[in-house]
């Protein structure tokens, strides 16, 4: 775990001193709030609910925070299978898949702590106070780090499809759209139709997204203990499939010329 | 000495699919086999330093992929320091170190100290060892300013170079190193090509160098292996090699007109000093090269012998 750990602290050390795209980042970030806070402030005001204004905000920060802050380790992992890149690293003590795992996790960490303080402060400054005490704060904060994190799992799994497919890009987008509809990305489930909201329940993205993002504005600790289950369980089968894919992928290693 | 790398009936088949569509491939796919180890089989003592040449595309990037478990073989069998590579990856992993000259094993954007830790967390190697072996290499290749600047900024010569510390970290047994010298100027090649030497010849590191310049062999190694399409064509030492083929020197003279001049000089007949002092007693050199007939000229010729 050692040289996991190194990897992991060197990747936050490269993510905090690549500031450019850190701030790039975060200038999206604040955007996104901007545009939507006007948006909603006019709704809102036309219907007498700038309550329901305060608490879209602040669930839409921690959702783009989520979204946001996960590099794109899909491309560079299809990329790292085409070219052959991983094919010379099976032959080092190291999981080729977990290094980049971690690379990605170390980026996306420096990215979402910046977001969560930064885009709470702004959010604050726009909105008031948020719809969860503050002594929920860091529960919250971490569930939303640990989506986070499942979301890195998750664009590397779509990397490692790179092994039977010739393009992933088409898988990526729909993954993209699925967390912004069935995982409630942009807004929450609660807005859909009943038969929608059911279809979703099967997914992951409702539990790692939806539900952990929920706790902004519907905590209590049935509902953190229900995400962290639904949470353990996604989680083991993504992590399977990946074990299983790569296991698959290092047996049929072939390089052609020098 | 005991043989710390032996290749029995090496052979590596490649299937390529043909087929234009998409659908005809997936009723009745089309292939042909293409053949790029065929057979070999040859044996490296512990501290010799072997040369695995051949021109382009002769199997020997193949060869050695299969001998650092990089890549399995269709039939045959080989055992590097005791394990057969591709069945025990991880535990020859300790026990081979790997540069590929068309490929880095740094981190781009990282500085080359940050990559350099990296590798000793990979290999297992604690701190204090892991201290002195660095301190130790950066002297030996000479790269001490060059620990601070990220992998990017650097030069393919000085890069070249720290790539060969960072696989030899972990106080590899064998070193594989394929095209080491690829795309260096005459300058970087020849420190390099030094580099290399010097640190086999003080940690007795057994070394397995592919390349296709003549002239990587004839200054790091002592034992040559010829592969061509595959098959195994001469195996013997470098001093045999140029006695029986590199007699031929080619020698390029321009002159102060910016005429070229181009002669081969068979060494057993003429010596290369003669011809070289003859040409500037007759021209106002302004430069002169003397290089070893190339590859596949060599490779002709034992053909053409046997």
């Amino acid at each position: 775990m050692n040289k996991y750990a190194a990897l992991y602290s060197v990747s936050l050390k490269q993510a905090w001193a690549a500031k450019a795209s850190l701030y790039g980042r975060l200038f999206f970030l604040f955007i996104l709030i901007f545009i939507y806070n006007h948006l909603w402030e006019v709704i809102g005001a036309e219907n007498n609910s700038l309550e329901l204004n305060r608490t879209y905000i602040w669930y839409l920060l921690f959702a783009e925070m989520i979204i946001l802050s996960s590099p794109r380790a899909d491309r560079s992992l299809f990329n790292d299978i085409r070219d052959g890149t991983m094919a010379y690293y099976v032959g080092k003590p190291i999981s080729f898949f977990l290094m980049r795992c971690v690379e990605a996790l170390g980026s996306m960490t420096a990215s979402f702590v910046l977001m969560g303080v930064l885009g709470s402060l702004a959010t604050l400054l726009l909105t008031g106070e948020p719809p969860f005490l503050w002594r929920h704060f860091p529960i919250i904060f971490l569930m939303c780090y640990l989506s986070s994190c499942f979301n890195v799992l998750l664009t590397c799994a779509v990397g490692l499809c790179g092994l039977w497919l010739a393009s992933i890009r088409t898988l990526s987008m729909l993954i993209e759209r699925l967390v912004f509809t069935l995982g409630g990305g942009i807004f929450p489930l609660s807005i859909y139709p009943d038969w929608f909201i059911d279809i979703a329940k099967y997914t992951p993205f409702y539990s790692f997204y939806y539900l952990t993002i929920k706790l902004v504005y519907d905590f209590s600790w049935e509902n953190l203990a229900v995400a962290v289950t639904l949470n353990s369980g996604w989680l083991c089968l993504i992590a399977l499939f990946t074990i299983f894919a790569y296991g698959r992928l290092t047996k049929r290693i072939n390089i052609y010329g020098g | 000495m005991d043989d710390i790398i032996q290749v029995s009936r090496l052979t590596k088949k490649f299937n390529i699919r043909q087929n234009s569509s998409f659908i005809k491939s997936l009723f009745s796919p089309e292939g042909k086999t293409l053949t790029a180890v065929n057979n070999i089989s040859f044996k490296i003592k512990k501290g010799e330093r072997v040369a695995f040449i051949g021109p382009n595309g002769a199997g020997k990037s193949t060869t050695i992929k299969m001998l650092s478990s990089i890549s399995y073989p269709t039939s045959g069998t080989a055992l590097v320091n005791g394990l057969v590579p591709w069945e025990n990856r991880k535990k020859l992993a300790y026990d081979i170190g790997t540069v590929f000259g068309q490929r880095s094993q740094l981190w781009y954007n990282l500085p080359v100290q940050d990559s350099f830790f990296l590798m000793g967390k990979i290999y297992n190697v604690d701190e204090i060892p892991f201290k002195r072996r660095l301190s130790k290499l950066v002297r030996l290749f000479e790269i001490r300013d060059l620990l601070v600047r990220p992998v990017r900024a650097l030069s393919l010569g000085q890069r070249m170079r720290c790539e060969i510390v960072a696989s030899l970290l972990h106080r590899p047994q064998v070193l594989f190193l394929d095209e080491p010298t690829i795309g260096l100027d005459v300058t970087a090649k020849e420190i390099i090509r030094g580099l290399i030497r010097r640190q086999a010849l003080e940690e007795d590191t057994t070394l397995l160098l592919t390349s296709h310049d003549t002239d990587d062999m004839e200054k790091v190694c002592d034992r040559v292996i010829i592969i061509n399409r595959g098959k195994l064509i001469f195996d013997d030492s470098i001093t045999a090699l140029r006695d029986s083929f590199l007699r031929k020197k080619y020698i390029e003279i321009t002159t102060d007109s910016g005429q070229k001049i181009k002669m081969v000089v068979n060494t057993a007949i003429t010596p290369a000093k003669k011809a070289v002092d003859e040409l500037i007693r007759q021209y106002h050199v302004t430069d002169l090269t003397i290089e070893n007939p190339p590859m596949e000229e060599i490779i002709k010729e034992i053909y053409a012998r046997e």
